[in-house]
């Protein structure tokens, strides 16, 4: 007997859809095709066909058994057999296979901790005593001299690989702390990067806007930085967690220079917005907020990140209630919009889209999985790597210091990257195999990541397959009215995918 | 109240008067009527069957009828979507996560000087259908040119980078440059011991000290016929010995056991003789044969003899073939050429150059700003009168032709007898 391998889901209009997770596809099902796939599970062709024939016209039979059975066939769908569904990731690779796919030009992005000192206090900083294992804030800042061997060693693989892809381009990311508190030794690194590079650089940049002086923003624009500003929402919502030092609130700060540099640089397109909320978040102000004020556009916008934090102790039932009130009321007015063809407003998408995203551009069958970590979103360690101010080697500035990945002075550390992928694998993914939602599941180390080890969050695969059923019905119910709803947002991921805009 | 729906795999493609289905499990492509593509539309737009068979009678009927039986689609009680499945998520990692280029041939003419001294390759007005594959001298004319300096160099090391899997040396006669061409093809071997090498000429000039090297270095010869006596192939080149000397090749490799394919080149001198051309063609025992045909300006109209023109054009195409025409242009993808002068090309029979060898946009940078992909990506959906054709994922390419349409649409009639906006195929 075969095993499904779909999930299924309905629209507002009540039509039922199947997602073929073998392959990605989505269509459409009704009564005839529905039975035939479950009957098709256990019994050969002309079994359900004699079956399918007592209760439906004897043409539509042979046509929908005549689909179901090539679609099998030709795009492995539908179906999962015995033997697929006990096949587990077996991690055979060697530390020499991961080591020839970075240097064949999987490398994309040096993350730069400039400083670990920051000008602001955010109570939800994830570098901070809110969270465990993860650093806190010091007044540790990185000398230009290991910037630059971190950056020599990035160019070290860079350089053979820009010779075998000749429009390969790279990003370099600064980052903090707050990076602007060490902006000399930024100036002299992106200028190190210019005559050195052997690619184009996309530089980025992630920010708390304090900082945005006439003479860094001219710099950041000179360079065609992607700049990152963090703005939580209106002045509430954004000092209840963004504070400075002696805890009073940084917008009117953030604010100013944002608008200084707004008016001039009225054209640059490349400032955006970064904003995090939880469930105490006024989220319907928010929206409000950005549609009356004309700032950047959002970029990022993310909740407080739930894994070895207290933070959601403060968290009452009632914030919840009122944040998932609030929720349902900002995506029915974005679906209502989009219905009637419409861009819904700069906050609303961003709180929106971010979760349509994995649907829009999921997998299909020829977009193979990912060498070493085939399941869950995660990158495979080395295609990005941070340096702290030491030059100490992370994945990336998100997962914390217990699995570092190398160094300035030695580089990367292939058996410890070794040893995280198959930790990685063993902990979390060697379910994944039979997983429904094996091709969208974003989660990576990051959210994974305790002391020197890796635990799935409680209840991800439950949550996650709920929610993105939802997305999934949400999507189509708009499809279903107006067919082109989401290409401009396929068009705009696309193009910051490839740019990337912000890791 | 009920709504026709194709199957994810059945994609309906329409032209500007036609649709076709490409069923793509079934590597079947059926063209519709008119009244049939009249009725399929109605129903994605999203007309009840009911209301359609009411307006169009038992035609509707019997359409969604076969449609349903033959495993095309199915009915639904709501207006449901149907994404047409694609094999890959709509979005190419360009720049950060580019894969390399995967280079599969390029065309080198070390010069362009060829013994031949044929009237073919003297007159510039010919359009040629498939030249790629023939000893024709390109780009047109030839000015006495040969690829030296340190330029070509810097310019093997660029292909050596790039992975190239397949090295053509072409014309003039190649074999005028045998040791050079020998000297390239060990240096390239060097580094990737699976290099293919092969050789375009017209077999003049062949010697057993060539052959026996080519066999050693494996390179596969492609020898161009133009006709199946000295006569015709007096008429097409003005000269006498070339067809002693491409069956002379011939012996030398059936004797020496050196792979060799065949290069008909038909002219509208050779017009008429080419099934005898090609009869005697498949005698010789070769690996392959291609065609090649040349026609020029006074004869606009006058349709080539050896490329398909009619229904022929159409092949039943499958999954894979379906979706790589959509992406590429089958003809030039992973294709470039150099010419004795230095001259960056898609394709050996192109005119336009993207760079040179000599200048700032050299191979490497003809690659990293992206303009060798946009002719990669030259799909039939950019072409004029193709993009308006139902039947754009099923037929073959010819680039250079293809590209003339842009000046001149007429040049299609010299190998596609299809009118898209009729829905019609021409007698002429």
């Amino acid at each position: 007997m075969k095993k499904a391998s779909f999930l299924t889901f309905y629209t507002e209009s009540g039509s039922e859809y199947l997602y073929d997770s073998n392959n990605g596809a989505v269509f459409p099902i009704n009564n005839l095709i529905k039975k035939a796939i479950e009957l098709y599970k256990y019994k050969n062709i002309e079994v359900v066909q004699e079956e399918l024939s007592k209760e439906f016209p004897d043409d539509s039979v042979n046509g929908t058994l005549s689909f179901i059975d090539r679609w099998n066939r030709n795009f492995n769908g539908l179906y999962m057999t015995e033997e697929e569904s006990n096949n587990s990731q077996k991690n055979l690779f060697l530390e020499k296979d991961i080591q020839n796919l970075i240097c064949s030009g999987m490398l994309y992005q040096l993350i730069i901790n400039l400083t670990e000192d920051c000008s602001l206090r955010c109570k939800y900083c994830y570098l901070s005593e809110t969270y465990k294992y993860t650093r806190n804030r010091t007044k540790n800042k990185m000398s230009f001299e290991i910037g630059a061997k971190a950056i020599d060693y990035l160019f070290n693989i860079l350089g053979p690989v820009s010779r075998k892809i000749p429009s390969k381009r790279a990003a370099i990311t600064f980052y903090g702390g707050e990076p602007l508190l060490s902006f000399p030794t930024m100036k002299k690194l992106v200028n190190y990067i210019n005559e050195k590079s052997p690619v184009p650089i996309y530089y980025n940049i992630t920010t708390n806007g304090l900082h945005l002086t006439d003479e860094i923003s001219d710099f950041l624009v000179a360079n065609e930085f992607n700049i990152l500003v963090s703005l939580d929402g209106d002045k509430n919502e954004h000092d209840r967690n963004r504070v400075l030092p002696d805890d009073r609130g940084s917008f009117h700060i953030v604010y100013k220079n944002l608008r200084r540099f707004q008016e001039r640089f009225p054209n640059y397109s490349k400032i955006l917005l970064a904003g995090v909320y939880d469930y105490k978040t006024d989220i319907i102000t928010n929206v409000k907020f950005y549609e009356k004020n004309k700032l950047p556009l959002i970029a990022v916008l993310s909740a407080v990140l739930n894994i070895n934090t207290k933070y959601y102790e403060t968290i009452t039932d009632e914030d919840k209630i009122n944040f998932h009130r609030q929720r349902k009321i900002l995506e029915n007015d974005y679906f209502n919009i989009k219905k009637k063809g419409g861009l819904p407003s700069n906050y609303l998408r961003a709180f929106v889209e971010t979760n349509l995203i994995p649907i829009i551009l999921r997998q299909r069958i020829h977009d193979l999985p990912k060498a070493f970590v085939p399941y869950t979103g995660t990158c495979i360690p080395g295609m990005k790597f941070s340096v702290r101010t030491d030059g100490t080697f992370d994945i990336c500035e998100r997962v914390n210091s217990t699995i570092p990945i190398g160094n300035v002075e030695t580089g990367f550390n292939y058996r410890a990257i070794n040893n995280i992928i198959k930790n990685y694998n063993d902990k979390i993914t060697m379910n994944c195999h039979k997983c429904l939602i094996r091709k969208i599941c974003p989660l990576c180390f990051a959210q994974c990541n305790k002391e020197s080890d890796f635990q799935l969050p409680k209840g991800w695969c439950t949550m996650y397959k709920e929610h993105i059923m939802k997305c999934f019905s949400d999507v189509y119910s708009v499809i279903e009215v107006r067919e082109d709803a989401f290409k401009e947002l396929e068009e705009v991921t696309r193009s910051s995918i490839n740019n990337l805009l912000f890791n | 109240m009920s709504f026709f729906r194709f199957f994810t795999d059945c994609h309906y493609v329409s032209g500007s008067m036609l649709g076709a289905i490409y069923d793509l499990s079934r590597n079947r492509v059926i063209s519709l009527s008119k009244t049939e593509t009249n009725i399929v539309e109605l129903w994605l737009e999203n007309q009840e069957v009911e209301m359609v068979e009411k307006n169009k009678g038992t035609m509707a009927k019997e359409l969604l009828t076969k449609f349903i039986k033959e495993g095309f689609g199915q009915l639904f009680d709501t207006p449901v979507v149907v994404e047409p499945y694609y094999l890959k998520c709509k979005y190419e990692l360009k720049g950060l996560l580019e894969s390399p280029p995967n280079l599969s041939v390029a065309y080198i003419q070390l010069s362009d000087n060829c013994d031949g001294k044929c009237k073919i390759c003297k007159n510039s007005s010919y359009y040629y259908w498939q030249g790629c594959n023939s000893c024709i001298r390109w780009p047109r004319g030839g000015q006495g040119n040969t690829l030296e300096g340190k330029d070509i160099s810097v310019a093997y090391e660029h292909l050596i980078n790039l992975e190239v899997k397949t090295l053509t040396f072409s014309g003039g006669n190649p074999l005028i440059n045998w040791p050079e061409l020998v000297e390239v093809s060990r240096r390239f071997r060097k580094v990737n011991s699976n290099l293919n090498v092969v050789v375009h000429t017209s077999g003049s000039l062949i010697n057993d000290l060539i052959v026996k090297e080519a066999k050693e270095l494996g390179i596969t010869f492609v020898f161009t016929l133009f006709g199946e006596s000295a006569k015709t192939c007096k008429k097409v080149t003005g000269n006498q010995t070339l067809f002693m000397s491409f069956n002379q090749a011939i012996n030398l490799c059936k004797q020496y056991g050196v792979t060799y394919k065949i290069c008909l080149m038909i002219t509208p001198e050779n017009r008429k003789e080419f099934n005898t051309i090609l009869d005697y063609a498949e005698k010789l025992g070769a690996i392959h044969i291609f065609k090649t045909e040349l026609t020029s300006h006074p004869e606009k109209g006058t349709p080539f003899v050896s490329a398909p023109r009619g229904q022929e054009r159409i092949k039943q195409v499958g999954i894979l073939e379906y979706f790589y025409k959509r992406d590429f242009n089958t003809c030039l993808n992973r294709t470039i050429a150099i010419s004795s002068s230095g001259a960056i090309l898609p394709c050996p029979s192109w005119e336009e150059p993207l760079g040179n060898i000599s200048d700032e946009n050299n191979i490497y940078n003809v690659f990293k700003t992206g303009l060798i992909n946009e002719k990669w990506g030259y799909t039939k959906d950019k072409v004029p009168i193709c993009k308006e054709c139902e039947f754009r994922y099923s037929c073959s390419d010819c680039s250079v032709l293809e590209w003339a349409l842009n000046k001149d649409t007429s040049v299609k009639d010299f190998y596609c007898k299809y009118k898209p906006h009729l829905g019609q195929w021409s007698n002429v």
